[in-house]
């Protein structure tokens, strides 16, 4: 049963509808809704499709073979929106519209999410209960020593992002959407940390905040992360405004900044974050050089990479800072009870950043796959294949999202543009189709006064 | 310091340089359990589960031991996803499988009969 339908069939949980309510009145929140544009102009702006919310049962926790069904995606821009709500944003470029910011925060709104937050954490990451757990007796020196092995097998495997952006028939392409991936979470970079240095914990809330000042510049405007990055995104020709790309980060690549926030919102979750804090600074330390060597394939020796520079530097004193001043004090005070949650934080950001790393380049490889499209005979259907078929008018919009299943794009009248990334975009007509692999990212914008087009499951 | 990473489905049994252990099924945290009865040495790896799965009974001499004490001289270890990472000192490590019968029918409890 859908969300919706439990609603409108629920008369005997009144919590349960209550949470339905809360879902629907925040999904479907103007600023959620549906825009006029692929392109987010304001950071209030964050379309999540709440025509969908029909579809999906978000009481299920989804499995790790599951996560590229469109119920992810929508949880984690849901998601992100409740977290965000908790940080301060203000347009850098454009106009403050001041009714657009004072909705963004209302007390309503906040509410609703606060209620449907739980749910959402569920079903994106109940998963990792199953997939990562620790068992044993383990102390510091032996978590340590993992640590170091794992760390050091990542130091030796050649960089994937190299290989991606490297082999792709268009590196700049690729190397921009790896950009567009980060951007959800560099342009307001540490902001979950900054959940974590208030209280009082004693010396390792310092140590913590030594990490937290690095990240945001010394209050220097020109040394803050965020701002380094966004000269990076402006030299590789992208907008650098907050969620400018909303629509075209994956489901997994939000889950990366989603997970942040989740294990600090909750302080339950303390330690598992610092065992996250401590994989992402060891291991940036190590990969950020390759990235860097990626920006340059992609746009010429030229390219400032001072931003992947910087954190080739600083992390290196980050993951050290992380473990002996953090981590080794934390447990030394608080007993070995603490490790298996630090531990456990360590390899869930770990398996989550490979999961993002694959969805990124299963993305790529589509891109170039379509760069090479060519109008052709449709693959023959299964039998009992099941089609949609959907009527617009010229300019309607639909919002990126993936499919559950590999589909056929067939447009049977008028013209239509498919949008996959912001540089793949294919013009289709009548009699046109394309294949639309399981889980990535697609959206379309009907450019006749009247188009037609069918989808049929190809599973 | 060794980490040794091994398909979960690949072994039951491991011997770390003199000292044995099994493969202790436990919900989604699999352990890795010293087969040694701490009473006198008696084979843990072929007890049986008492009050539904929380306590191991040693064949020999019926003591049982809640699965979270056993835990506890476990040797470190991370499953991730279909593997587990085993960190141990330098000693050699050999691993098989065997009929553990402590891991068939987790569902019953032997209490509940």
């Amino acid at each position: 049963m859908s969300s919706i339908d439990a609603l409108l069939n629920n008369n005997k949980n009144p919590d349960h509808a209550m949470l339905e309510q809360a879902l629907s009145r925040f999904a479907s929140h103007p600023l959620f809704d549906q825009p006029d544009s692929f392109y987010c102009d304001s950071p209030y702006l964050r379309p999540v499709r709440p025509q969908d919310l029909r579809e999906f049962n978000f009481d299920s926790v989804l499995a790790l073979a599951e996560l590229k069904q469109p119920s992810h995606l929508m949880a984690q821009r849901l998601l992100l929106n409740i977290y965000e709500q908790d940080l301060i944003f203000l347009p850098q470029q454009k106009k403050l519209h001041l009714e657009e910011f004072n909705a963004f925060y209302d007390e309503g709104l906040r509410g609703a999410g606060a209620a449907i937050r739980p749910m959402l954490e569920r079903h994106v990451f109940g998963w990792l209960d199953s997939e990562v757990s620790v068992s044993g007796n383990w102390d510091v020196d032996t978590f340590k020593g993992y640590a170091d092995e794992v760390l050091d097998r990542v130091a030796r495997t050649p960089s994937a992002l190299l290989d991606c952006i490297g082999n792709s028939r268009n590196p700049a392409n690729a190397a921009r959407f790896f950009l567009i991936q980060c951007a959800g979470d560099f342009l307001s970079e540490a902001s979950a940390m900054a959940r974590n240095v208030l209280g009082n914990f004693g010396p390792a809330q310092s140590e913590l905040f030594k990490i937290l000042i690095d990240e945001y510049g010394y209050g220097v405007a020109q040394k803050k992360h965020s701002v380094i990055f966004e000269s990076l995104l402006a030299e590789c020709g992208l907008n650098p405004a907050v969620h400018y790309y909303w629509q075209f980060y994956t489901a997994t690549s939000l889950a990366l900044i989603n997970y942040f926030h989740y294990v600090s919102a909750n302080h339950r979750h303390f330690f598992r974050y610092l065992g996250a804090l401590f994989y992402t600074e060891a291991s940036l330390a190590l990969v950020t050089r390759a990235q860097a060597q990626a920006m340059r394939i992609a746009f010429g020796d030229t390219v400032d990479t001072l931003y992947f520079d910087e954190h080739a530097h600083i992390d290196v004193h980050h993951g050290k800072m992380a473990f002996e001043q953090l981590i080794r004090p934390v447990v030394l005070r608080y007993g070995n009870q603490v490790l298996p949650d630090i531990i456990r934080g360590f390899e869930e950001f770990r398996l989550l950043q490979d999961v993002a790393d694959a969805e990124l380049f299963a993305h790529v490889a589509w891109h170039d796959e379509l760069s090479q499209w060519r109008p052709g005979p449709p693959p023959a259907l299964p039998a009992g294949a099941r089609s949609h078929p959907f009527h617009e008018c010229r300019d309607d919009l639909s919002v990126t999202h993936v499919h559950g299943a590999t589909e056929l794009f067939a447009v049977d009248k008028g013209t239509l543009r498919l949008v996959c990334s912001p540089f793949t975009e294919l013009n289709l007509s009548a009699g046109q189709h394309v294949v639309i692999p399981q889980g990535l990212l697609h959206g379309s914008v009907i450019t006749s006064d009247h188009c037609s087009y069918t989808v049929t499951s190809l599973e | 310091m060794k980490i040794t990473t091994l398909p979960l489905d690949s072994f039951n049994s491991l011997a770390v340089g003199a000292r044995r252990y099994f493969l202790l099924q436990n919900g989604d945290k699999p352990v890795i359990a010293p087969s040694e009865c701490p009473h006198r040495g008696g084979p843990l790896n072929l007890g049986r589960r008492k009050a539904c799965g929380a306590k191991l009974v040693c064949p020999w001499h019926d003591n049982a031991y809640p699965t979270q004490s056993i835990e506890r001289g476990a040797l470190p270890a991370i499953r991730r996803c279909a593997e587990i990472s085993i960190v141990t000192g330098n000693e050699d490590i050999r691993v098989w499988t065997e009929l553990l019968p402590i891991n068939q029918g987790q569902g019953a409890c032997e209490d509940a009969a």
